[in-house]
């Protein structure tokens, strides 16, 4: 197992072979930690693309320039598809930004529960 | 949070919204990020603002860049037109020397000297063209399409070798009748000139598809390969038509015309079973 932890995120890449990115709590993300966070991606992936599962339910959202770039090309190269879990309408109405106004190069959905985003990223694989 | 407070952020959040009801998206709202629902609708409303302000702002530079480049191109083929002509002029004066003691060598490289100076100032006509089209002079107007149709089709009539049938129930649509003209008729005259048949087919023809309607132009000519159908609305891209004296500004003109209104342009073809253009006028006044 990889584990890493950035200024916003918690980073594990299990056995399952899905990335797993754990925001942490009230955290608000800026372009830097996006950038910061794919690296480490990057790095887990190892030059292959590979599905991320995104945990926002405890973040309090991203600037305008992160959810660009979660939804650049750069981002494209790097994860193969993106699973962003939410909870709270808050956290549903984030996930809508991120997912929804820039359009993503890789699929990407919106799931509440855990489970079901592993098994849609799997397909991914 | 008592509830003057509470009618205070929602009297905030109608002033934003107003705010971008006039595309003004330069507001936001002074907001915590909470699960409280006025919370979560006034950051939503921050998020769709900032978006919004930034496609805005990406839009009119869009727009400026364009501007710039057709007056850039219309200086340039504008400027290019004079020495084009000098050389054709030229060129005469050559041939006029020729003439005089006949050198078929030289005839035949006067004779590709002027095909080569021809195509460049039939691009630069082109361009000129192109840059010329006005859309602030465009004067939308009820046009029973049927009857400008007939009398579109009134004049190719004169060639034996082309047929055009109109649909009975073409509608009366809202559009600038000039603009209208120069549509059908490259798309008619680009059906004939492209066409290998003995007699030219052409229907037009159209559809009522509820907030708009679908005109079409079809033809019986040899069909659109899949790879030309994505070029033939570019710029010049149809130029060098081995079966036709083609300009290659006609669709790009077409299209342009037709985006400027609020329309599309496609094209289905399938190669040698002709090709159906097909173009959308809006039904209301939404130009």
């Amino acid at each position: 197992m990889l584990k890493a932890t950035t200024k916003s995120e918690t980073i594990i890449l299990d056995s399952s072979g899905v990335v797993k990115c754990y925001v942490h709590k009230d955290y608000f993300l800026e372009l830097d930690d996006a950038k910061e966070n794919l690296e480490v991606v990057k790095r887990f992936g190892n030059g292959k693309l590979i599905p991320v599962l995104v945990d926002i339910k405890e973040s309090k959202g991203g600037s305008k320039e992160c959810r660009a770039y979660f939804a650049s090309e750069e981002a494209g190269k790097i994860q193969s598809a993106c699973a962003l879990l939410v909870s709270s309408p808050l956290s549903r109405l984030i996930g809508n930004f991120f997912i929804g106004l820039n359009k993503t190069k890789f699929p990407t959905k919106l799931f509440t529960d855990e489970s079901e985003a592993m098994d849609w990223l799997k397909n991914f694989l | 949070m008592n509830n003057q407070a509470n009618k205070d952020r929602l009297d905030k959040v109608v002033e934003m919204i107003s705010s971008m009801a006039k595309l003004d998206f330069s507001e936001r709202l002074n907001t915590e990020i909470t699960n409280d629902p006025i919370d979560i609708i006034s950051y939503g409303l921050n998020m769709l603002s900032e978006e919004l302000e930034h496609n805005v702002v990406k839009k009119s530079k869009l727009e400026e860049i364009n501007t710039n480049l057709e007056k850039f191109s219309y200086t340039v083929a504008h400027d290019l037109k004079s020495p084009l002509n000098t050389i054709s002029a030229l060129i005469s004066l050559i041939e006029m020397e020729n003439e005089q003691t006949p050198n078929k060598k030289i005839q035949e490289y006067i004779n590709l000297l002027k095909e080569t100076n021809d195509r460049s100032r039939n691009m630069i006509n082109g361009i000129l063209e192109y840059s010329r089209l006005n859309f602030r002079d465009i004067t939308m107007q009820q046009i029973d399409l049927g009857k400008l149709c007939s009398k579109i089709a009134e004049e190719y009539s004169i060639n034996k070798h082309v047929s055009i049938s109109i649909d009975d129930h073409m509608p009366v649509i809202y559009y600038d009748e000039t603009a209208l003209t120069q549509i059908l008729n490259n798309l008619l005259s680009n059906a004939i000139k492209h066409n290998d048949k003995d007699i030219c087919k052409i229907q037009v023809s159209s559809r009522d598809k509820g907030k708009h309607y679908e005109i079409s132009v079809s033809d019986n000519g040899p069909g659109i390969s899949e790879a030309q159908k994505n070029k033939i609305f570019n710029l010049f891209e149809n130029q060098n038509s081995s079966r036709s004296n083609s300009t290659g500004i006609g669709l790009a003109i077409v299209k342009r015309i037709i985006s400027e209104t609020n329309g599309t342009i496609h094209v289905e073809s399938e190669q040698e079973n002709g090709s159906i253009f097909i173009f959308t006028v809006q039904k209301k006044e939404e130009y």
